[in-house]
């Protein structure tokens, strides 16, 4: 890989040909200055200000500011303009000289005549291999008729035959085994597996271990990881903090659960960009999980900056991010290339990249159940009901209860207040004036609360409006669509008492049950106001944030937030001065659902929000509470002594009370009621209340018990679909014209036509047997992994940048074939492995080593190094200290070096678990598997790099995970027993290379492990002698690769 | 030694998997890609990375109306900050003194620094595009703001190779914290994991990871010798496989790094001059520890290595800023003083040291922090980040000496004259190298990454 690195002659030269008399003047005169004056920045390798200036067409086209030039006009030309200073000063380097300048005004005077040229050219539509049509060609005919097992191998030996190769004999059949069992698996084969194999001389029993390799969960294992690849895998965000993303392992197992299972890769696509909103969602019923909810997870997967300045420039970084993932991931395309500018090489526009933009930046970054809709409804048919039951009972009982007004209270007197003031008689004053002094002060008070939030404040959302709630967005099984009426309660589960209180009109996340999962989200809008204020309560930690520019982890500060802990309605007010002229969502969740969780997490998974409504203003004040509950004591004739007062307390609660059992409270009476239920002074106790209300609140709580918590995963969420606008140059100060939502021009897309971000017409557009690359990168990234090499080598980029097929009608074959057999990854698995061309030796022959030396025609299998992960997992596998337990929460790492936030310091071993259930952390990578070149989580790595370096020694030979495991291995082995040294070094051979050592191996072993000579019975009881054998044997090279 | 010799011939025949290629890189690049562009000026670089961000205005850019307008707003539009807690115009605690014959400003923090002020290239026009530490501290290693990319070490390692092959040729010297946002900043990206860096740690038990063995050589000798017999076999049916050959080379190397770090690593040779010259027996023990990492700066710089980077120490008092320790949002007086004096005696002994040598010409050193800090105040007693303008100096071969390049406005706000971007910086390193940064590519994922992206000139104003 050297530096030189030539670039293909990426542009047409100039042409000189066809000259007439006038582009002689332009050759002599102009194109010189230019060139030397002018291409630097606006020519082929820069465009600054989106100009070029090395064709007649891009000056006519020109850039940001305009045509270049308009021929016969110089006056009207924008270059004359900034060649003589007169607007844009050009160039950079210092004015041209007078006769410079002169010679560029006869130019355009005469026209502006250039010669007969091949403008400046990318690939076209057209004109890219991988964008034309999937053929579905016949597997060609061969001279030797007899090798070919499969199709496949028609069309290798018919390329290898034009070469006049031959393919390589077929491989030991022990070295074929393992090369299938770590290609199909990650792991090495097991002694037994190997025996069983070898001792089966039948036809079918290659086609036999391919089944049972296909079949087994570690095959899922396996091929996540080479998925996890492709999507940047990590389980936190990297920059400052490295905050978790919480609950991204749920996606790992959700990829395992899916190879395993051969889900359709075209489903596995949908569900990648758009499984929340498939009309039909795929359910896994034995796990009762939505396996297609968790789908979108990848696209959370991002790095973000620490509470950044610029939140927008923040987006920018991830969504060209998540944009480059999904183009190179599923499409083979470098859509990225084309953020600051058209793509350079390959059919892609700037434009292309801000109508995915738009598609993408209008959806959502949160956290959703991922339960099966039964399970997230558990019970609700029946608590409903049970809920009226006790609304019934419980206002029965109140309204046969008289409270004792002048109880003393810990938080406040609220509408007792004014009780307290005229309870006991003054001597020099009557009752009425009293009452009618107090009377003035709090309609005085209340009428100041009203002018005050009718002038200062913008209402902008009342959700306790149908109509208005619907304009926002709505996550979560159990989040009504439509208000709750004042009167709205829960039953609590933890203590004697039984409803918390009774709430005013609004929006609930837990009406049924506080371990409900729900995200509540307003429309995006422009943030124009100082403040914004919310009327919202909560609990648990529960989370009230302003989302600005979709920058997921705002937690306070420059991005306002609240912990919601109190479970009545109070307004909260972010200040967002600091914001003026963002994009931002209003968004309210319980604690699991934050994408941010927050410190004092509720053990038992429950927390609630609600909410009311928004408002917009300058001030630095909140609005006003202006529901006031002793206001409806100032109904109605005046009470002329304190019985009188004491008797409409009575009357106006009681009213309350019937309004409630009828559903028709209003919000005062609400406010009311809620006062003296949650002060205690009405029974709302297990101990105050009859058995049977006793037992009702039992049977709700005992159905409320059997609600599982939610199981949660990484999503996007929907949100207000827009429009993106480019991002001149790349630079997202300087917005351009908006670009409707679409996917590529080049494969025929039009704008959606939805009011949706335009997912699930992305997922169709991508997941189509029309599209030509969907399925021609996908049975390429197999061939990789199986072969070590993709047909087109350059896995991720099937662009003009990108290699060429070497096996184009195969590419084809294959495409078409994985289609036509419903988009099966295991069929296609099973086409490959069982072809003869997978099982050929790795010994090239002469001719094909001089001929080919790449191998790209495949007349030999080629030698590869075992994956970071095959390695590790081979460790534990041969000392027998693997742990076959499936899926849950990531491991942590065991790091022997310095690291950043890199948490706790998990097992040496970890765990004996597999190396996909390692956690991966962007800021503090297992150094263990980073040295064998697990790829760093920043874009998608379809091609890993195999490197060759001396720290991989030294991890083998000093790293005291390796030599644990050579104990751990040492240990069994002598537990085994064995009858004699030599039979236990063929053991511990086959264990660890899957093949019988040599005569002059086991000469060695026993020479390594007696150096005296002295290989006797205590000799196997030796375990630090069996542990430095088994410690070489992880040191052999060939342990590291497949032949 | 196990294995035998890996012939060129037989690593070239062999080529036939596209696996060997980074192996087969090192020996392909002797003849051709990893030749300077043109006749280097230096060999080696050491980057003195003070994480967290110095307050130039306190350091190398003196700002008069700081002082005179103690406490006003700033007169100019300032712009959002990371902490929103923008108060008054705020003077330096520090005086400032003119130093050598060119009378370069330099404050209290650094006297010893400022003593070699004729041998430092100043730069009062740096600017960088992050607000915060982790993509700041990206953006200087790599030119971009987060993971993926490859460290300025690893670009010039790839570019020029190693001249010792038992020392890996970009070393981090991790006496001090992980910079925030995690070693990912020192790796190298897309190019191949060769080039990233080894951190060596100078007070751990262990200097390089799995340096150590865990067995007397005698036995570590047996068993390679086991391993050597089991790899001729398998490289003899390997055919002359160049991964394979390279596989086994590598043991002989790692074998020799066994010994090569530990003696890299023992200063028992220095004389107790030297070591004081380096402040190592210095009463405190960050100017100490940071004055060790200096003298193994040195000590690297003679065996060829191309990268070097230290790490600031942090402070005991804010233990919870040891990835960023000059990073004062408050205290600013008290943390910077604290952070100078442990790296202002070191720093300017090293300095020496290599100019007594005869390496200060061939190498350089970077100064530098992600970004400045505001001349206003943040609360009471700090400052906030300040990106927008910001000293940082160079000193060694190939550069002006006892110059001054570049300026910012009369309140260190915003780089006004010879404006200078992280591109602009690394470009004219390369230039340094003799290295053309516009011709030091990588292809990944469809383009030529540069180092320099899709900007950068070289400084020529600044080159000697």
């Amino acid at each position: 890989m050297s530096t030189a690195r030539h670039l293909l002659p990426l542009f047409l030269a100039l042409s000189a040909m066809a000259q007439t008399p006038g582009t002689e003047f332009f050759e002599k005169n102009v194109r010189p200055v230019l060139a030397r004056n002018c291409h630097g920045c606006h020519g082929p390798s820069k465009e600054h200000a989106g100009l070029r200036l090395d064709s007649r067409s891009a000056m006519l086209k020109g850039g940001e500011n305009g045509p270049a030039i308009t021929p016969g006009q110089p006056a009207a030309s924008l270059l004359m303009k900034a060649l003589r200073h007169e607007g844009p000063k050009m160039p950079l380097g210092g004015k041209l000289t007078a006769p410079e300048i002169e010679a560029f005004h006869t130019w355009i005077a005469s026209g502006a005549p250039w010669p007969a040229e091949a403008a400046p050219v990318r690939a076209t539509a057209s004109s890219l291999w991988a964008l034309k049509p999937v053929a579905n060609p016949l597997p060609p005919s061969v001279r030797q008729t007899d090798w070919p097992r499969t199709p496949v191998d028609a069309f290798i030996l018919s390329a290898l035959e034009r070469a006049n190769l031959s393919p390589a004999p077929v491989a030991s059949r022990a070295a074929l085994l393992r090369r299938l069992t770590f290609d199909l698996t990650g792991l090495p084969t097991k002694p037994e597996e190997l025996a069983a194999f070898l001792s089966d001389t039948s036809p079918t029993a290659y086609g036999k271990a391919v089944e049972r390799l296909l079949q087994s969960p570690r095959f899922g294992e396996h091929w996540a990881r080479h998925w996890m690849d492709l999507v940047r895998y990590s389980e936190s965000h990297g920059s400052q903090g490295d905050f978790d993303l919480p609950y991204a392992w749920r996606y790992r197992d959700y990829l395992i659960r899916a190879f395993n299972q051969d889900v359709p890769y075209d489903q596995l696509i949908r569900e990648h960009l758009a499984g929340d909103l498939l009309p039909t969602p795929r359910i896994n019923q034995n796990e009762h999980i939505n396996e297609s909810a968790i789908g979108t997870a990848h696209f959370r997967m991002v790095e973000y900056g620490y509470v950044p300045v610029d939140a927008l420039e923040d987006q920018f970084k991830v969504v060209d991010n998540q944009i480059d993932v999904i183009s190179k991931a599923f499409q083979g395309l470098t859509v990225s290339c084309a953020r600051c500018h058209d793509h350079k090489f390959d059919p892609i526009s700037q434009k292309d990249f801000y109508a995915l933009y738009g598609i993408l930046a209008s959806s959502r970054h949160g956290q959703r159940a991922i339960d099966s809709p039964d399970r997230l409804r558990l019970h609700t048919a029946e608590l409903t009901p049970l809920r009226h039951q006790l609304r019934s009972e419980l206002g029965r009982l109140w309204l046969q209860s008289t409270p004792n007004l002048s109880a003393e209270l810990k938080s406040g007197y609220g509408p007792l207040a004014l009780w307290r003031q005229l309870k006991d008689p003054v001597a020099v004053e009557a009752f009425s004036e009293r009452w009618e002094r107090a009377a003035a002060a709090l309609r005085k008070d209340i009428d100041a609360y009203r002018q005050f939030n009718a002038k200062s404040f913008r209402r902008v959302w009342d959700l306790r409006q149908t109509s208005d709630l619907n304009a926002w967005f709505r996550d979560g099984a159990n989040l009504s669509h439509t208000p709750a009426s004042p009167g709205e309660f829960y039953v609590l589960t933890e203590t004697d008492r039984l409803v918390n209180g009774v709430y005013p009109a609004g929006v609930y996340s837990h009406l049924l049950s506080r371990k409900h999962s729900a995200t509540l989200h307003s429309p995006r809008f422009k943030i124009e106001s100082d403040s914004i204020s919310i009327r919202v309560l909560g609990g648990n930690v529960a989370s009230a944030r302003l989302v600005v520019e979709n920058y997921a982890l705002g937690s306070g500060g420059i991005f306002p937030a609240a912990n919601l802990n109190d479970d009545s309605m109070r307004w909260v007010r972010f200040d967002t001065k600091y914001r003026h002229g963002s994009y931002a969502y209003i968004e309210l969740t319980p604690h699991n659902d934050r994408s941010r969780p927050a410190g004092g997490a509720p053990a038992d998974g429950r927390s609630h929000f609600g909410i009311s409504e928004v408002v917009f203003h300058d001030g630095s004040e909140p609005p006003k509470e202006e529901v006031v509950p002793a206001e409806l004591l100032l109904e109605g004739p005046a009470p002329v002594s304190a019985e009188e007062l004491a008797a409409k307390y009575q009357t106006v609660l009681r009213r309350a009370v019937e309004a409630w059992m009828a559903g028709s409270l209003t919000e005062t009476q609400a406010a009311f009621l809620d006062f003296f239920v949650r002060n205690a002074l009405l029974p709302n106790s297990t101990k105050q209340v009859p058995a049977a209300v006793a037992a009702l609140v039992e049977q709700y709580r005992g159905l409320e018990a059997e609600i599982p918590v939610p199981r949660r995963a990484p999503a996007l969420l929907t949100g207000t679909a827009f429009d993106q606008p480019v991002f001149l140059r790349g630079n997202h100060m300087r917005p351009g014209p908006a670009v409707p939502r679409r996917y590529l021009e080049a494969l025929g897309a039009q704008p959606c036509d939805s009011p949706q971000s335009g997912r699930l017409e992305l997922a169709h557009a991508i997941a189509s047997p029309a599209n030509p690359l969907t399925a021609r990168v996908m049975v390429n990234r197999l061939w990789h992994h199986l072969f070590g090499r993709g047909l087109v080598g350059t896995v991720d980029n099937f662009g003009r940048n990108g290699e060429t097929p070497t096996h184009p009608e195969l590419l084809d074959y294959l495409a078409t074939r994985f289609v036509a057999e419903g988009w099966s990854i295991k069929s296609m698995i099973r086409l490959m492995v069982t072809s003869n061309a997978y099982q050929l030796s790795s010994a090239p022959s002469g001719e094909a080593a001089k001929l080919d030396s790449g191998n790209s025609l495949l007349q030999h299998a080629r030698r590869r190094r075992l994956t970071a992960e095959a390695i590790r997992d081979s460790i534990l596998a041969v000392s027998g200290e693997l742990d076959g337990k499936l899926y849950g929460p990531g491991i942590d790492v065991y790091y022997t070096g310095k690291t950043e936030g890199g948490g706790k310091v998990g097992p040496l071993d970890g765990a004996g678990r597999r190396s996909v259930y390692q956690r991966i952390k962007r800021n503090a990578q297992n150094p263990f598997l980073e040295v064998f070149d697990s790829p760093k989580p920043a874009s998608t790595r379809g091609q890993r790099d195999a490197t060759n370096v001396p720290a991989q020694s030294l991890t083998m030979l000093n790293d005291p995970f390796v030599i644990d495991q050579a104990s751990k291995w040492a240990g069994r082995v002598i537990a085994d027993g064995g009858v004699s040294v030599p039979d236990r070094i063929e053991r511990m051979f086959l264990r660890a290379l899957g093949r019988w050592p040599t005569a002059d191996e086991v000469a060695a072993a026993i020479h390594y492990l007696a150096p005296s000579g002295t290989a006797g019975e205590e000799l196997l009881g030796n375990r630090r002698a069996w542990q430095d054998l088994a410690h070489a044997i992880f040191n052999c090279k060939e342990f590291l690769y497949l032949e | 030694m196990p294995g035998r010799p890996l012939s060129r011939r037989a690593m070239l025949a062999g080529a036939s998997t596209g696996f060997g290629l980074t192996a087969f890189a090192g020996l392909a690049a002797e003849s051709n890609g990893r030749k300077p562009h043109f006749a280097p000026k230096i060999k080696s670089v050491i980057f003195c990375f003070m994480s967290g961000g110095v307050s130039h205005v306190d350091s190398f850019d003196p700002k008069p109306r700081l002082t005179r307008d103690a406490g006003k707003p700033m007169p100019m539009p300032v712009k959002p900050t990371m902490f929103n807690d923008v108060k008054g115009i705020m003077p330096s605690p520090w005086n400032f003194k003119n130093y050598g014959q060119a009378g370069m400003a330099v404050s209290e923090l650094f006297p010893h620094i400022g003593g070699c002020a004729d041998d430092l290239c100043l730069i009062r026009s740096m600017t960088s595009t992050a607000n915060e530490h982790a993509q700041g501290n990206y953006i200087i290693h790599t030119g971009q703001p987060f993971l993926g990319f490859p460290n300025a070490g690893a670009w010039i390692n790839y570019g020029l190779g190693s001249e010792n092959q038992n020392l890996p040729g970009f070393v981090v010297l991790a006496s001090g914290g992980v910079p925030l946002g995690g070693i990912g900043m020192y790796g190298s990206g897309f190019l191949p994991a060769e080039h990233q860096a080894s951190l060596l740690y100078p007070e751990a038990p262990e200097a390089l990871s799995n340096i150590k063995p865990k067995e007397s050589d005698r036995e570590q000798l047996r068993r390679l010798a086991f391993v050597g017999a089991v790899d001729k076999q398998y490289a003899a049916r390997a055919g002359a496989d160049p991964q394979v050959e390279t596989a086994i080379r590598n043991y002989e190397t790692a074998y020799r790094m066994q010994t090569a770090v530990p003696e890299l690593m023992e200063l028992k040779g220095e004389t107790a001059a030297t070591k004081q010259l380096y402040g190592m027996n210095s009463a405190n023990p960050a100017t100490a520890a940071y004055g060790k990492q200096c003298l193994l700066a040195r000590r690297l710089v003679e065996r060829g290595v191309r990268f070097i980077e230290l790490t600031c120490l942090m402070r005991p008092a804010d233990p919870g800023q040891s990835g960023n320790p000059w990073d004062q949002h408050t205290v600013l007086k008290e943390g910077h003083t604290e952070m100078a004096l442990q790296v202002d005696q070191p720093i300017a002994g090293l300095i020496q040291d290599l100019k007594s040598r005869g390496l200060f010409d061939q190498t350089l050193i970077v100064w530098a922090g992600e970004f400045g800090r505001t001349p206003f105040a943040q609360g009471s007693n700090g400052r906030d980040h300040n990106p927008f303008g910001f000293s940082i100096w160079l000193a060694g071969g190939g550069v002006k000496r006892g110059f001054t390049y570049g300026a910012t406005d009369e309140f260190g706000y915003y780089a006004v004259e010879n404006k200078m971007t992280v591109y602009d910086l690394w470009a004219t390193v390369l230039h340094l190298l003799g290295v053309d940064h516009e011709r030091l590519t990588y292809r990944f994922s469809g383009r030529d990454y540069r180092l320099s992206d899709v900007h950068g000139r070289v400084v020529k104003d600044i080159l000697a």
